[in-house]
């Protein structure tokens, strides 16, 4: 299980470029800790090792709690999540499956009672960008920094 | 299917901050042609409206054929109509794209390798990570195609 390439040293610029799409969505007002449980849970959907093991200490670093970290994988059957986190991790869910399937009202719905259309928008963005660096680093096999 | 919101007015900076990562391929050095093909077939794949309006429209201004667009989505079958680089590049945008089931296999990732050396790889991959986050965001908020807006009285 080598990694296959480096986008670090390959592409700079690239990787550069991606990097400062990070640093918006950090510095975009959300609560940090929410965008650390969305990153977790994609990159547990996506199946990337080296993304579950990156954001494990940053959510626990912004707040989330040891139960909450440990039932991301099954936050619909976990009650340590609040309403604004379940429609999140929803939100998450449904824009990151896609392949052919819609985004469905009834998840939107959800999502706009918990949040404005201007968190919604950098909620998405914070998705977008997390799925960017699941297929990137899946892609490239580069290992979880242990 | 209206539009849900406009992300680009209600978040500018961030969509912007994408754009800064669409402005690196486009000086990467990767043909262009082969750029657009890959947004197009990773836009078929997640289905975003918005997306495969936009990049059928830029591949028929770069100059391809309205026979081989038509095959971009069965290019496998499409005989010699793609090039070996074309064939090569859709075949990772495929397994990327779908990385979730994939898992990105050794024997796709040595296929790519074999036409592509490392840094166009390296780019080819940002391509399609980037496009999957782009329609990501058009699909969430339902924007409305191009084609749409013209037909509209």
């Amino acid at each position: 299980m080598g990694q296959r390439f480096d986008i670090t040293q390959l592409i700079p610029d690239g990787y550069k470029a991606m990097y400062a799409v990070h640093t918006y969505v950090q510095g975009a007002g959300l609560d940090l800790g929410l965008l650390e449980l969305v990153r977790l849970r994609v990159s547990q959907t996506n199946g990337c090792g080296f993304c579950v093991a990156m954001h494990i200490p940053l959510a626990r670093k912004y707040g989330l709690t040891e139960h909450q970290i440990n039932l991301v994988a099954t936050w619909k059957e976990s009650p340590v999540f609040s309403a604004r986190e379940r429609a999140a991790l929803a939100w998450a869910d449904a824009v990151t499956a896609l392949a052919g399937q819609e985004v469905p009202d009834t998840v939107y719905e959800q999502v706009k009672a918990e949040f404005s259309h201007e968190e919604i928008a950098k909620l998405t963005l914070c998705i977008g960008e997390i799925n960017t660096w699941n297929r990137l680093m899946i892609a490239s096999r580069t290992p979880p920094a242990l | 299917m209206c539009e849900r919101l406009d992300y680009t007015k209600t978040s500018p900076g961030g969509v912007k901050t994408f754009g800064g990562v669409y402005s690196y391929i486009i000086q990467s050095g990767l043909e262009e042609v082969l750029v657009e093909l890959v947004y197009l077939r990773v836009s078929q794949i997640n289905g975003c409206a918005y997306c495969l309006d936009m990049h059928s429209r830029g591949l028929i201004k770069k100059g391809i054929k309205l026979e081989k667009l038509a095959l971009v989505q069965v290019w496998q079958e499409a005989g010699e109509l793609f090039s070996d680089r074309e064939r090569a590049a859709l075949a990772w945008a495929e397994t990327v794209t779908r990385v979730a089931e994939t898992g990105v296999p050794d024997v796709e990732f040595e296929a790519a390798s074999y036409i592509f050396d490392g840094k166009e790889l390296a780019d080819l991959t940002m391509a399609i990570s980037l496009m999957n986050a782009y329609n990501r965001l058009a699909i969430s908020f339902r924007r409305t195609p191009e084609a749409v807006l013209s037909a509209k009285p």
